[in-house]
């Protein structure tokens, strides 16, 4: 066992601890403000538009607690056992919303003026930048009371700031680690990418145990004028976790926001995704790719929203499925009135692998303006016996022919990214995984 | 909903007002409003057997405690009085107007269209010039010949129960919506049809001819049973504005298809532009069966409609052709409803759909195949053409595979006609009008041939007519 | 003597300025050819014409047979004896070759009167004939998933069912292969007569072979730099471009 565990324990849904002292006032407003939002929503139900076809049953609070402090005694031997890239521009772990180890980031950068903290310390050193971008998303796909409970329980993040016409090369990285029974961690997520810079960041949120846990996290993205972003977030939480990640997407006028998100872990997922395109020019990209099996479930809900002119959106989201998964997609194109001459697409594909397995497909378009070329397409398959007899003749023995079409399948997601390293950790997860599927 | 007038819309008769009355007395009024009393007053003119009484009063209940579906749906739902509608009417014999009184603009409408002198007077609701009966006698007798049967609901219900009563309120029941518990309570007229075994009926059989002294039937009930290995094909409605007096047009079609059977149910809907058409349709497919949905949908304020079919039996088929037209002033929301039940099964679904001025269109699916069934396939396509920058088109379909023995396939586009598609036809020498409808029959070429050829030619004239206003 | 004539024309697009006072005359039964480099304002000198909404006129006249077409609608022109062959012409789905061509037709008839189907087909059929076009291709798409070269040959059918006054032709080798080439040619060259002008505007010589012009204009930064007899086009062929750049101006 790595870590040791320390006493004092509080249920989530009392009210949350008191934020540290030093924490910008704005901030603990916030907090309060967010609790009592909180107790005022009503819990998602199964007749709700927004959550149709979801088996909230699987989803209970009771007994869910604010992850307990854990001491972490081989951290190094923590960060070498997780795959992650070969190069990077700076790292932050937590365990349980704590950091642990000192945060890094290359001089070369923090020069220049990038920021790239721990949320509890760029509150304190940046309170006006970060309160221009907190939580200014609406969580609009049907998760406010989840927003709400992140934004009143966070502990930590992290805040990425890169400054006007910065670039950086190679990608940081934070690495989300959870241990312990019923523990639940809140992480945020807050990346700024300012006029004309570009950027990477890659996320892992992993358990360390096979406990219960819980993950409430929320991820926002603004990309001003012109800048570049791509943000990849992978995902392996115990089969016992639920996860309901709230992510968001701003692109400011001719920017390019690319967001990547891999789901392999938890017993129950709620993935929310909405991308704003809010300047002329900007054009986003939304890629996913889940391997659900046994009971898993995983609910994935998208939101793209035109709001000017001239921009351009495409999702591509590939499931599949083993065993008695199940997967639910449903998906929004909203163009707006003023939005002339928006591009938008939409693509959700999922991969049958049982007799049991269950795909819901909800694709939508709401279209209230000129010259648009949107499209939406969904499509649920078993493997393609004509590929597969394809592969035969060539004489690859049957499970391996469908391996290898199933990997195939989902790289042209993971194809999408455009950065080789990425990939590289990306295809990597995907690759132990499907090993540990084998030949089903 | 007011008529921007500017589009120079040249369907010129006041489609919202229906500013034409018709002096005629009803020998039989139930009275506004909704009760217990007026489903007695309908059982009693029609001399109804006691369970067909029973029926009413409990799908009234039924209605009453359903809710408004407005969570989903538009809310300008909320805007129908129940209070404030007649639910039966009827001159007891054939009403008297006369071709004198139908307004000019509504003449010149049929004349555009071309629709054929006998049509107009029925549209027009004149019964003086047109000789419904012997028409609909010709067409009894011809089909009798066969076995077929072919009545109203009250006949069906009274004189062949043994044949009726075992489907009646099957496919559809009564608490499906409450549209169709409302159409249970207060249903009259509509077509009660019974192919038997191996019977191909060469012409397709049509609502018009079926007129009786319940015009206009508002609360329709249909229910058509085609037997094992036999064929039918059923129109109704027609392509020229339908003049309504009346707000509330919620009818229910039941079809069902025994093994090898055939049902073809084309309808053309052109209300005008103050009727609710809340429609509830669904097809029961036995083994190796067809129930095909040929839906166009062009009048009425707001229709709501999703032709499904149930697919009961291994091997049978479902498919659904639709096309909206929704001018200003207009929503059309319209769609389908797969439900595989059975093995190799397969559903197709079409449906395009054009938003022209501040029109909106609206496309709703359900696709549903469950786990433990192999072979089934669903194909789904749904395209929307924008025609100006206030029109508004929405597609929310939902679609749940279960297994992986299926495969679903859904796409949907919106497109509008482009501008060099437009520059290109006009330096050809064609107007901007004429280069639109082009363009515009061309996106919906492929599904306008699917209706019979009498249709389609007047299908395709009258959205040339709709164009013609609101291009500019 | 009817004519088609271009007089100090100035039109821009996006606010650039392309073309900046361009002169041209085409009189009837005449072939006359354009030729300039990347950039100098051919495209522009067809679609202006033509009267493409994109581009505005700043100022000047062009005038078919003493009328002007400026304050025309696009169809009006076309009806008045315009006709452009696309550099690329575009796809309408859903709406078929014939379809296509016989509602063209039927709109230049004065209203009540009906193409006669019959005759129609028939024209059509040996016109096709002419240009090696598969009778198939009536029911097929206007254009859609048409190769380069049968995009281009359906231009010329169209020109052909359609015979206009004046046929602007605008790059219509690009993209073309020697017999393709050969062919669209022919066509055009069997539609010369003393009732029809054509505005040949091309980047390279080679078609000028196959379809020889009476004259050949060389237009360059948006005017009418140089004109000539059809060995202009082989000495420019030679000397490129750039030999003419010393602002020569027009002779007749």
């Amino acid at each position: 066992m790595l870590l040791e565990e320390n006493p004092s324990v509080r249920s989530f849904l009392d009210s949350p601890e008191e934020a540290g002292e030093d924490l910008p006032d704005w901030y603990k407003n916030s907090r309060r403000d967010a609790w009592m939002t909180f107790q005022e929503i009503d819990w998602p139900k199964r007749s709700d538009e927004a959550w149709r076809f979801a088996n909230l049953k699987k989803l209970s609070h009771e007994n869910l607690y604010d992850a307990k402090e854990v001491e972490c005694k081989d951290i190094d031997r923590l960060v070498a056992s997780s795959l992650s890239l070969e190069e990077n521009a700076g790292q932050i772990f937590f365990v349980n919303d704590r950091v642990i180890k000192s945060p890094s980031l290359d001089e070369e950068f923090s020069k220049k003026g990038v920021i790239f903290k721990p949320l509890s310390q760029a509150l304190i050193e940046h309170s006006e930048l970060v309160q221009n971008y907190f939580m200014t998303q609406d969580p609009c796909l049907g998760s406010a009371k989840y927003a709400a409970l992140h934004r009143a329980r966070l502990r930590n993040g992290f805040f990425f700031y890169v400054p006007d016409g910065v670039s950086l090369t190679v990608p940081v990285e934070v690495f989300h680690w959870v241990s312990g029974n019923s523990a639940s961690i809140f992480p945020h997520s807050l990346i700024v990418a300012g006029s004309g810079s570009s950027a990477m960041v890659a996320e892992y949120v992993t358990s360390i145990d096979d406990e219960i846990s819980f993950c409430c996290g929320v991820s926002d993205i603004h990309g001003e004028e012109n800048s570049e972003l791509i943000y990849l977030r992978a995902q392996n939480l115990s089969e016992e976790a639920q996860s309901i990640h709230l992510l968001s997407t701003r692109a400011g006028l001719n920017s390019k926001l690319k967001t990547f998100n891999l789901d392999l872990g938890c017993e129950w997922v709620r993935n929310e995704s909405v991308s704003r395109l809010v300047g002329e020019g900007a054009s986003s990209e939304i890629l996913a790719v889940s391997v659900p099996e046994k009971s898993q479930e995983f609910d994935m809900r998208t939101l793209q929203l035109h709001e000017q002119p001239n921009t351009s959106s495409n999702l591509l989201y590939k499931n599949t499925l083993y065993d008695d998964s199940k997967t639910i997609f449903a998906g929004m194109i909203v163009v707006e009135d003023e939005a002339h001459h928006t591009d938008a697409y939409q693509t959700c594909r999922n991969l049958l692998m049982s007799d049991t397995c269950e795909a819901n497909s909800m694709p939508g378009l709401e279209i209230k303006a000129d010259q648009v070329k949107c499209s939406h397409g969904a499509t649920s398959n078993p493997v393609s016996e004509d590929e597969l007899f394809y592969l035969q003749t060539r004489g690859i023995k049957e499970p391996a022919a469908r391996q290898l079409l199933t990997f195939g399948f989902v790289k042209e997601a993971v194809d999408r990214i455009g950065n080789d390293s990425l990939e590289e950790v990306v295809l990597g997860k995907l690759g132990r995984r499907f090993n540990r599927i084998g030949t089903r | 909903m007011s008529k921007d007038s500017n589009s120079g819309n040249t369907i010129e008769i006041d489609r919202e007002e229906a500013n034409f009355h018709y002096d005629v007395n009803y020998k039989h009024d139930a009275g506004m409003g909704l009760s217990e009393d007026t489903l007695d007053y309908i059982s009693n003119v029609k001399g109804e057997d006691q369970w067909i009484a029973d029926f009413r009063k409990k799908a009234l209940s039924v209605f009453h405690k359903k809710k408004m579906p407005t969570h989903w749906a538009s809310e300008d739902l909320d805007s129908i009085n129940f209070d404030e509608i007649r639910y039966y009417l009827s001159a007891g014999e054939a009403p008297k107007r006369s071709w004198d009184d139908v307004p000019d603009e509504m003449k010149e409408t049929f004349e555009r269209l071309g629709i054929p002198e006998k049509e107009r007077s029925f549209l027009a609701g004149v019964e003086a010039q047109f000789d419904s009966e012997a028409a609909y006698s010709n067409v009894k007798d011809a089909v009798a010949e066969q076995g077929v049967i072919f009545v109203n609901s009250s006949e069906g219900l009274a004189e062949h129960a043994d044949i009726f009563r075992k489907w009646f309120g099957k496919v559809i029941p009564t608490g499906d919506n409450k549209f169709s518990a409302l159409n249970s309570a207060v249903f009259s007229g509509g077509s009660f049809i019974y192919v038997p075994p191996g019977v191909k009926v060469k012409h397709p059989l049509q609502a018009y001819f079926r007129i009786n002294a319940e015009q206009f039937g508002q609360f329709e009930r249909t229910l058509i049973i085609v037997d094992e290995g036999a064929e039918l094909t059923y129109m109704e409605g027609c392509t020229a504005p339908k003049f309504e007096t009346n707000t509330l047009h919620s009818a229910v079609v039941e079809l069902v298809a025994m093994k090898d059977a055939k049902i073809q149910y084309i309808t053309v809907q052109n209300w005008s532009a103050n009727v609710f058409n809340l429609v509830t349709k669904r097809g029961l497919a036995h083994e190796n069966a067809e129930v095909r949905w040929i839906d166009c949908n062009i009048g009425s304020r707001l229709t709501m409609k999703y032709p499904g079919v149930v697919m009961k039996g291994a091997g049978a088929r479902g498919e659904v052709i639709s096309i909206a037209l929704a001018n200003d002033g207009q929503h059309q929301d319209t769609g389908a409803k797969m439900i595989h039940a059975a093995d190799n099964t397969t559903s197709n679904v079409v449906s395009k759909s054009i938003s022209v001025g501040e029109g909106r269109s609206t496309y709703r699916g359900q696709v549903h195949i469950p786990k433990h069934l192999k072979g089934c396939k669903n194909n789904t396509e749904c395209d929307a053409l924008l025609i100006n920058s206030k029109s508004r088109t929405d597609t929310y379909p939902a679609i749940t595979v279960r297994g992986n023995k299926h495969s679903t396939q859904h796409e949907a586009s919106v497109s509008q006609v482009s501008e060099e598609q437009i520059f290109y036809m006009k330096q050809r020498g064609l107007s901007e009008a004429e280069a639109m409808s082009l363009s515009v029959n061309g996106f919906v070429n492929d599904l306008v041939r699917e209706f019979p050829m009498e249709y389609s030619v007047e299908l395709k004239r009258l959205i040339d007519l709709e164009m013609e206003g609101s291009v500019g | 003597m009817s004519s088609l004539e271009i007089k100090d024309l100035h039109a821009s697009v996006n606010g650039i300025d392309i073309l900046k006072g361009l002169t041209l005359s085409v009189p009837m039964g005449e072939v006359h050819a354009i030729m300039g480099p990347n950039g100098s304002g051919k495209s522009t000198l067809a679609k202006v014409m033509a009267g493409h909404q994109d581009y505005e006129v700043e100022s000047g006249e062009v005038l078919l047979d003493g009328e002007s077409l400026l304050g025309m609608e696009v169809d009006e022109r076309a009806r008045e004896g315009l006709f452009l062959a696309f550099q690329y012409p575009a796809e309408i789905p859903g709406v078929s070759n014939a379809n296509f061509l016989r509602a063209a037709r039927q709109a230049r008839l004065p209203d009540g009167e009906e193409i006669d189907a019959v005759a129609f087909y028939q024209e059509m059929y040996e016109k096709m004939a002419q240009l090696g076009i598969d009778k198939k291709f009536t029911g097929r798409a206007v254009n859609e998933g048409f190769s380069g070269g049968e995009k281009k040959r359906n231009e010329v059918l169209q020109m052909m069912m359609l015979e206009p006054k004046y046929a602007v032709l605008d790059e219509t080798d690009s993209g073309l292969d020697i017999d393709a080439l050969k062919i669209v040619a022919q066509g055009v060259n069997a539609m010369r007569s003393g009732d029809r002008g054509f505005l040949v505007i091309t980047h390279y010589q080679r078609l000028l072979e196959y379809i020889v012009p009476d004259h050949v204009h060389v237009l360059y930064e948006g005017r009418i730099i140089r004109s000539g007899p059809k060995e202009l086009a082989l000495e420019l062929e030679e000397k490129g471009y750039d030999w003419l750049k010393e602002g020569e101006l027009v002779k007749n």
